[in-house]
């Protein structure tokens, strides 16, 4: 039973519990395994990576072990640095552009059957037909430049936004818009004060897959054919055998998408105060 | 735990309503016709191509400024008939008249609360206690201004600005009430308001309905499961049959008012929860009764 909501939020935290030695306490020891367990993990990969190469003498070329690609991303750091703001643009223009596309689609497919009927089968094939086919298309019709790969990576990253939100609209309790109606809102009222409110927590776990794939998408976009950019720098490394750079740029190319991503989650975190709560307070109900 | 919400004056009300002086409203009562009449309604519903009768022939009425309930076994479209009432859903046959005009334009004019407190999440209390006003486009601040005036009455001052699942489900019911009140419609639907509470919160609840609507002087219709909430609040009480619904029994319930919750353990009271529940049982030994 919930009476007083303050007293149940507050009980974990009380004095006494608190003034026990924390570092004994459970919370500590689980919070410990939770950042240590990782981290200890990736040394023990990075560990073993570079004493094999070491012990069996594996040739750079074929697999640099990791000390030497932390000695490539400092020595070729203004390289990297100048092909990573390339790529970094052609994601961030990219992403904005699908998620606008995105979200107008996903609204005009929500509030209008027949664009949903007109509009689905087009969404869908967008995504059948592999993206490494349309690549070369668009090099042929618009050329080099950026516009190529801010295309392909809107391709590939508007469907999960789409998705997501349409199914985030179409969301919303029945009986809330019922109780909308009777207090006298109209078709627009519901679409703007529930529907989409609703539609908020599914838009953001679309945006969360699409971030990563805009990162793959520009990859591919360089690949097809680009004078800059990490894509175009692991291919022309590639291809002259400089592998730790390959290494160096799948590296910075996975810290690009980590943190956007964690960026993603932290602006849902503030955009959405209500929907923590909501998500604590379900897990207080189960328990 | 256990807060009894008083009204901070007696005749709060006025601060939301029209009509204002409390001589005013005892005129309007006296002379009060039928706020609503419903004749002959008939509610089918096609289940796989066979058509399932809801509700056969209701005839209801309710005068101005009355509380009647509407009680049956689980299934007999008591439900159903409030959306018809509020205008979600239309009647398959009969007519509904409001102030003895025939009215098909209900939707949006009669006040309904759920059982369930249908609180948007993403809102404050504030946010959503306003949501009437706010549709009908009256100014922001105003609208804000009525509604923290009438916080403290409805138990929630201190908590407008969190968000409902924070809350209790009593104070999240009294929220769906106060969203109820602010968006003044003259007649109000109850569909089992208190059916998800514990019982000490429902008798908290139904005690500070009584106050809230003795004050208040709204017509109500109220579906309940629960006899005594029934005998308790209402005027009237409209006894239903299972499935398809008709009207069974309409008992007066005249025990005096203001009515207090201890009353439920006097003699009058008791036989007029034994008259409810005997019509109750008469109809379906297996309809069981909640």
């Amino acid at each position: 039973m919930r009476e007083d909501p303050i007293a149940i939020y507050s009980e974990a935290e009380e004095p006494s519990q608190r003034a026990t030695l924390w570092v004994l306490s459970k919370n500590y020891v689980s919070a410990m395994l939770q950042w240590a367990l990782p981290v200890a993990l990736i040394f023990a990969v990075l560990g073993v990576w570079e004493g094999a190469v070491r012990l069996f003498n594996v040739a750079r070329w074929l697999l640099p072990p990791p000390s030497s690609i932390g000695a490539e991303l400092f020595e070729s750091r203004s390289l990297l640095l100048r092909h990573s703001l390339v790529t970094l643009e052609e994601v961030l223009l990219g992403f904005a552009l699908a998620l606008v596309v995105g979200i107008g689609l996903a609204a005009a497919i929500a509030y209008s059957r027949l664009v949903e009927r007109a509009a689905y089968p087009f969404v869908i094939a967008s995504q059948t037909v592999p993206v490494i086919v349309i690549a070369p298309l668009l090099l042929i019709w618009i050329g080099y430049g950026i516009w190529p790969k801010i295309i392909v990576v809107v391709l590939i990253s508007f469907f999960p936004i789409v998705i997501n939100t349409v199914d985030g609209l179409k969301s919303a309790d029945p009986d809330m818009l019922n109780m909308m109606r009777t207090l006298g809102a109209n078709r627009w009222q519901l679409f703007t004060k529930v529907q989409v409110p609703s539609s908020i927590p599914f838009l953001f776990s679309g945006v969360r897959v699409a971030i990563a794939l805009s990162v793959i998408g520009a990859v591919i976009g360089e690949w097809v054919g680009a004078s800059a950019g990490l894509g175009y720098l692991i291919t022309r490394s590639a291809s002259q055998f400089l592998t730790d750079r390959v290494f160096a740029s799948i590296f910075i190319l996975s810290v690009i998408g980590i943190t956007l991503f964690a960026l993603v989650v932290l602006i849902e975190r503030y955009a959405m105060p209500w929907y923590q709560w909501e998500k604590r307070d379900k897990v207080m109900k189960r328990n | 735990m256990v807060v009894r919400y008083k009204p901070t004056t007696i005749c709060f009300w006025p601060i939301i309503v029209k009509m204002t002086s409390s001589a005013e409203y005892a005129a309007a009562q006296a002379s009060s016709g039928p706020k609503m009449e419903l004749y002959g309604i008939d509610k089918d519903f096609s289940v796989d191509r066979n058509a399932l009768t809801v509700l056969r022939g209701i005839d209801l009425s309710v005068r101005e400024g009355e509380f009647i309930s509407l009680i049956g076994p689980s299934g007999c479209g008591k439900s159903t008939l409030l959306n018809i009432i509020a205008g979600l859903e239309e009647p398959t046959k009969g007519d509904i008249r409001t102030d003895g005009q025939r009215n098909d334009r209900r939707l949006g004019a009669i006040g309904y609360m759920h059982q369930k407190d249908l609180l948007l999440p993403w809102r404050t209390v504030l946010d959503n206690a306003v949501l009437g006003l706010e549709l009908r486009g009256k100014p922001r601040s105003q609208i804000r201004r009525q509604a923290l005036e009438l916080m403290e009455y409805f138990g929630l001052k201190g908590f407008e600005k969190n968000y409902p699942s924070l809350l209790s489900g009593g104070m999240r019911q009294r929220v769906a009430f106060l969203r109820t009140v602010l968006a003044d419609h003259e007649i109000i639907l109850l569909d089992e308001p208190f059916g998800a509470l514990d019982a000490l919160t429902r008798a908290n609840m139904q005690e500070w309905l009584l106050e809230l609507w003795e004050s208040w002087g709204k017509t109500v219709i109220m579906v309940t499961h629960d006899v005594e909430e029934a005998v308790l609040l209402s005027d009237r009480v409209y006894v239903f049959t299972a499935r398809p619904g008709r009207v069974k029994l309409v008992l007066p319930v005249d025990l005096p008012r203001p009515r207090r919750y201890g009353m439920v353990t006097e003699d009058d009271f008791v036989k007029m929860k034994a008259a409810v529940i005997a019509a109750l049982r008469g109809n379906d030994v297996r309809g069981g009764i909640a």
